[in-house]
This record gives structure tokens, C-alpha cells and sequence, in this order.
């Protein structure tokens, strides 16, 4: 294998391949766009000047990558797709939640169905500053934002994220509650 | 639990704590896919230029004998316009003289096919010979390639002032059942010297015989010829009679006067034979007559040299008084190397001395392979130029020297 590649998935790929998962909420996505990673950094991998650290490069790359994958998905194909396609539709609208967050408290599914309602730019941010732990600096210097902007979006995103968790709790209470007590 | 509302802090608590998601596949799978793909898209960022390389160049070559020929094809567009208008006004003519008639039609129809056929083939011609001037019309001399299935003649025609001998050559087709003299002879009527900026020469005042077996040529002129008068007619003559058999291979000339023995010149006296004197080891200069024409004659000097670096540095040199101009220009300097052979002449040039992509260098090497012809040299090799070719000569490659000097074609 190649030791370029090697060195990057001892390192990296955990932490790529799960900020790609939360942002497409995919499986089966999550690993054909960190393979797109791949490809990209591999490519330029010679250009890598060491300008940035690896790590927020990387990063770079992977929300280039999602959000590539994103305008791809809203290409008109898919849009009149999905119109006669409802099967697609249907599963789209709930993407199920995956094992590992099923079977833990139900605040953690709320989190996860209502990420959907952030921005993608708010939604990045979050991903990136909890559920991957960057610092502020770090999550700026990926996106290319100032720190400022960082601490807004991040700000934003929390506030969406309390008000349409309340909304739901009220909503679907009643139906996690069922959910757990079923299990 | 029942909780809906949450702190900033306590929701970053929870955000801090989602369970990590972990992809499960081998890496050693993750790299296959990763590498299979990275070679498919390099493949692909390879193949798209290169079509598109292959494409330009095509559309280059089908384009470019066009621009060319840009007025030529206008021209004859508008020609051919012309000439079909005409047709479709004789067909209509026909037509109404012949109304009922499908016979005539018809057969007016199939002489309009013919017609366009000729025409085609005209153009297919002209197009041809088109390409002809731009590649091999820059060029002054006649070339192995040129020559090749045709006889070529070379004569020694004096130029306007008579101070020159300027030798040209034509081209003919060689011609069965006929001697090579007799076709020589009958070429000499057709030059057109006036056109070609020199003087009216030929045909020679005088009758010509050659005996194949002796080599001897005869030649008996009348009375009251013009070759014996005046010390330059008199010379010239005797120079261009030289040049022009030596040219033909022919040793001897007998002369005669109206059948007599001998020709009476003023200066010479009376001359019943010449002997035809080698000529070489000349150094080619320019000679731009007064004439529209932009392509100089190289003509040899009467001077000759002991060796050719002698002849080639002496090319540097003005000659103006007998309106010659330097075939290489002043600034250029350059040395004769030794070779691996005697055939073969090897000039290097100073890595100083530049020279220019334009005609004027294209006739500075066909003046200095004449005169490595004249020093009986086979080939010539140019080493050091700034450029890669000019013309088609390439340069550090062995050039064959030409077959004669100054091509021109005799229009009949």
C-alpha cells in the first residue's frame, strides 16, 4: 500500500470518516466521499505546502468533498428523480438512525434528527468544533472563515439546535418515550 | 426526561458526546478503490488532451493549405462562379431554343457535368503547383529531386551590361530518339533572356554540329557575324562558348565561316579551335538584375581561389563594380572544419554570428554549396546556427550540393 495513504488513515480517518457520517447521514456515502478524499489528497498531496497543519487540510478537503457531493445531489436529475421515484423520497425524509446512535438516550437521537434543520455551514461547524473536538482556530483555518464568523455560526447553530429540539420533544415526546418502552 | 429545554452548556455536553461513528471496511479495501480510481482518472485526464491535441492538429493540416492559398481560392471561387453562371445561361438558352427536345437537355446537361469535371481538374492543378512555389520557388538552383527524369541544361547568358556571365538552367523533359545536344540546341531558341532580366543571346548566329563520337563540336557562322567586333563581344563570346559546353561535357569546338576554316576575331585574330577550359574554384555572389523579380542569380566570379575557405570568406566582401552584392553577409563569421571526408565540407559558425530566418539566408547557403560544388565538394554541413532549418535545410545535416545553378522556366 501506499505509505502516503497508510500514514494518513492511521491518523486521519476515523475523524474524516465520521464528520463526512454526520454530515450526509449516510453509511454508504460516508464511505465512497472519504474515498473521494482520498483521490483528492492524493493528487495533491505533492502541492501540500505545510502552510496549514495536515490536519486542518484534510478537513479542508472533506468539506470540499461533502459539499460537492451536495450540489451534486441537487442536480436537476435528481430533483425530477425524487419527484417520481417515492420510494427515495420516503427514505430520504428519514435517513434511519444508525445502531450506534439508536441505542443510546433519546437526547442523542433528538441532536442527530435535528443537525438537519442547521445550515450546512452551521451544521459543519458543530460537527467539527463537538463531535471532532477542533478548536476554534482549527475549525477557521478549515473552512477559511475568521474566528469571529467561526463563533457566530457556532452560536446560530446552537440556538437553531435548542429551539427545534424543544419543538420536537413537545411533537414526538410522547413517540420516543413509546420507542423506549418498547425496547 | 421530560425536560425541553436545554443550556447552551449542556447541549455542548451532549454535541461533545455523540457516539463516534467508525467505518468498518478493511483499509487495504478502502486503498483498492482509492487506487483503481486514481488510475481510471488519471487514464481519463491523459486521453481528453490528447484527443483534443489530435483533433487541433487535424483541423490545423485540413486548414491550413487553405489559408495559403486564401487569395488564389478567392479568385478562383469567383471564377468558377462565373463560369457556372455562364453555363446555367447557355443551358436556359438551350432550353428555350429547344423546348420539347429531351434529348438536347440531357445532352446540354452531361457537357455541363463535363465542364465542371475540367474545371475541377484545373483547380486540382493550379493547387498543386501552388504548393510548388511557396516549397520549392524560394529556392535559386536546380536540385537532385528536380532533376530527376529530365534533362538539365545550363547556359551562360551575359546580363544586361554584358560585365556578367550569368549561368541558368533550365529543366526540360528528356526527350526519346533524340541526342542530348540536339534537344541542348533546340532549348536555346526558347530561353526568354529579356524576361529573365539578361541579354538576348541565343540562339547562337550560327550553326551547330556535334559529333558524338569525337566530342567536336562544330560551329559555322556567317559572314558577317557580330562575334569578331569589339574586344568584349569578343570575349564574352569565347567565355560563354567555355562556360555553356563546358556545362555540356563537350572538349573541343572546331570553328568555321561559312563552311571555311576559322572565325576572324579583331583582338584574337583567326581561331579555328578552342579548347574548353575547366571552369571551377569560383566563389557565387548575388546578382539582383532590374527586374521585379526579389530572388537574386548566383553568379560565380571570374576570379578563382586556391581553396573554398578562401572563396567563402572572399563572399563577405563587396564586388560592386560589377554590381555584385555579398552572398554572406559581413557579420556572420565562420570557419572550414576538417570533415571525415573529402566530399564533405563542414563550416562552423561563430556562436556570434545570428542569422536571420527570412530568404536572403536561404541564398547564402545556396551560394555556399555552389561554390562548395565548384571546389568539387559532394555535401555540406552547416554546424552552430542559431536556427533549427531554413527552407528545408536543417541544419547540422549533410546537404547534397545542387545540380546546376539558377533554375528558370521557359514559357513557351
Amino acid at each position: 500500500m501506499d505509505s502516503v495513504f497508510d500514514e494518513l488513515y492511521s491518523k486521519y480517518h476515523h475523524d474524516i470518516f465520521q464528520f463526512l457520517f454526520y454530515m450526509v447521514k449516510n453509511r454508504e456515502q460516508a464511505e465512497d466521499l472519504v474515498q473521494e478524499v482520498y483521490i483528492r489528497v492524493l493528487k495533491s498531496y505533492k502541492q501540500f505546502e505545510g502552510k496549514s497543519s495536515e490536519k486542518t487540510w484534510l478537513f479542508s478537503i472533506a468539506r470540499n468533498v461533502a459539499i460537492d457531493s451536495f450540489r451534486k445531489q441537487k442536480g436537476w436529475k435528481q430533483r425530477i428523480m425524487e419527484k417520481f421515484d417515492w420510494s427515495t423520497q420516503q427514505v430520504k425524509d428519514d435517513n434511519p438512525i444508525p445502531e450506534e446512535i439508536a441505542l443510546r438516550k433519546e437526547e442523542y437521537q433528538l441532536i442527530y434528527k435535528c443537525l438537519d434543520h442547521c445550515t450546512v455551514d452551521q451544521k459543519m461547524v458543530v460537527i467539527m468544533r463537538y463531535i471532532q473536538d477542533l478548536s476554534i482556530a482549527e475549525t477557521a483555518e478549515t473552512l477559511g472563515w475568521t474566528e469571529s464568523k467561526v463563533k457566530t455560526t457556532q452560536h446560530r447553530a446552537l440556538k437553531v439546535l435548542k429551539k427545534e429540539m424543544a419543538e420536537m420533544m413537545e411533537k414526538e415526546g410522547t413517540d420516543i418515550e413509546k420507542v423506549r418502552v418498547e425496547r | 426526561m421530560k425536560k425541553s429545554e436545554w443550556s447552551d452548556k449542556q447541549l455542548e455536553e451532549l454535541l461533545r458526546e455523540m457516539p463516534k461513528i467508525e467505518d468498518h471496511r478493511d483499509p487495504r479495501d478502502i486503498y483498492q478503490n482509492v487506487a483503481s480510481k486514481l488510475k481510471k482518472r488519471q487514464q481519463r485526464t491523459w486521453v481528453v488532451p490528447s484527443i483534443a491535441t489530435v483533433a487541433a492538429a487535424a483541423l490545423f493540416l485540413i486548414l491550413s493549405p487553405n489559408l495559403m492559398n486564401w487569395e488564389q481560392s478567392t479568385d478562383r471561387s469567383v471564377e468558377s462562379l462565373d463560369q457556372s453562371n455562364s453555363a446555367v445561361e447557355m443551358k436556359m438558352v438551350q432550353n428555350n431554343e429547344a423546348k420539347d427536345s429531351n434529348i438536347e437537355s440531357i445532352e446540354e446537361e452531361e457537357l455541363k457535368d463535363d465542364a465542371q469535371g475540367v474545371s475541377i481538374q484545373k483547380d486540382d492543378t493550379e493547387s498543386n503547383k501552388r504548393v510548388l512555389t511557396v516549397e520549392e520557388m524560394r529556392k535559386t538552383a536546380v536540385y537532385e529531386q528536380d532533376a530527376e527524369g529530365n534533362e538539365v541544361f545550363t547556359y551562360a547568358i551575359p546580363d544586361q551590361n554584358a560585365q556578367l556571365v550569368v549561368p541558368v538552367s533550365v529543366v526540360v523533359p528528356k526527350v526519346e530518339g533524340k541526342t542530348k545536344f540536339t534537344t541542348f540546341e533546340e532549348w536555346m531558341a526558347k530561353l526568354s533572356e529579356q524576361e529573365w532580366g539578361l541579354t538576348d543571346y541565343y540562339p547562337l548566329n550560327a550553326s551547330l554540329q556535334y559529333d558524338d563520337e569525337s566530342k567536336v563540336l562544330n560551329i559555322d557562322v556567317p559572314k558577317d557575324h557580330q562575334y569578331g567586333i569589339g574586344s568584349a563581344e569578343q570575349t564574352s563570346f569565347l567565355k560563354i562558348l567555355n562556360d555553356t559546353l563546358y556545362m555540356m561535357n563537350i572538349e573541343k569546338v572546331s570553328l568555321t565561316t561559312e563552311g571555311s576554316p576559322g572565325i576572324m576575331f579583331d583582338n584574337y585574330g583567326m581561331k579555328e579551335e578552342i579548347t574548353v577550359q575547366p571552369t571551377s574554384n569560383h566563389a557565387y555572389y548575388f546578382f539582383y538584375p532590374n527586374t521585379e523579380e526579389e530572388k537574386p542569380y548566383l553568379v560565380p566570379t571570374n576570379e578563382t581561389f586556391n581553396s573554398v575557405e578562401e572563396a567563402l570568406q572572399k563572399m563577405k566582401e563587396p564586388m560592386e563594380e560589377l554590381g555584385l552584392t555579398p552572398s554572406i553577409p559581413s557579420d556572420i563569421n565562420f570557419e572550414v572544419i576538417p570533415s571525415k571526408s573529402k566530399d564533405l565540407l563542414v563550416i562552423q559558425l561563430d556562436s556570434n554570428s545570428k542569422l536571420t530566418d527570412d530568404s536572403s539566408t536561404l541564398y547564402m547557403i545556396e551560394a555556399i554549396l555552389l561554390t562548395a560544388k565548384d571546389f568539387n565538394y559532394q555535401k555540406v554541413k552547416i554546424e552552430n546556427s542559431n536556427l533549427a532549418q531554413i527552407g528545408d535545410f536543417i541544419f547540422n545535416e549533410e546537404w547534397k550540393v545542387p545540380v546546376a545553378p539558377n533554375k528558370q522556366t521557359v514559357t513557351e
